[in-house]
């Protein structure tokens, strides 16, 4: 299982009204750059 | 292994905020849907400094068989939304907070084989300071 573009928001009366946290998929990269992947239950990317 | 990604965000005490998120599959690619009655996702929102838990979200179901509750809802293509409410953030701490958002969720894949995988979002509560 993998997590994409997580965020959370709150809004207050300031300046920054709205926070954002945003995390986009990135690339696996094997250290022998063979093919071989192992994906565990959860990735949180 | 259950992984723990820390956001950046900040949220005062007792506010409320919006925690949004898509649940992929493990091909990294195909969602998984929220809607499906084989899916059922579960909650456990803690203090990391003490590992208690914050407003009865003890491992709570906030989808069971592809029905949403408790503020939470989920689309097919595997957005899951959680609209949080006051208390979820209402700590009366004297210092900034590390809050852990567990989530497990629990679904078949294409060949209709039962998959689960956890993880963990975490932010900063932080209190108000006092006036006099």
């Amino acid at each position: 299982m993998t997590v994409i573009n997580h965020s959370l928001r709150v809004t207050n009366s300031s300046q920054d009204a709205i926070k954002e946290t945003k995390m986009t998929q990135q690339s696996v990269r094997t250290a022998d750059g063979s093919s071989h992947t192992l994906q565990p239950s959860s990735e949180t990317e | 292994m259950a992984t723990r990604l820390a956001l950046g965000a900040r949220v005062q005490d007792g506010e409320t905020y919006t925690y949004r998120a898509t649940i992929l599959q493990e091909d990294g690619s195909t969602p998984v849907d929220l809607t499906d009655a084989n899916t059922n996702v579960n909650l456990t929102l803690y203090r990391a400094d003490t590992n208690a838990s914050l407003n009865s979200r003890l491992n709570q179901a906030v989808i069971a068989a592809g029905v949403a509750s408790n503020n939470h809802t989920g689309t097919a293509a595997g957005v899951l939304e959680f609209k949080s409410v006051a208390a979820d953030s209402t700590l009366a701490a004297s210092a900034d907070v590390t809050v852990v958002a567990r989530y497990s969720v629990t679904y078949n894949d294409g060949a209709a084989v039962a998959r689960t995988g956890v993880y963990e979002v975490s932010f900063t509560v932080e209190p108000l300071v006092t006036v006099s």
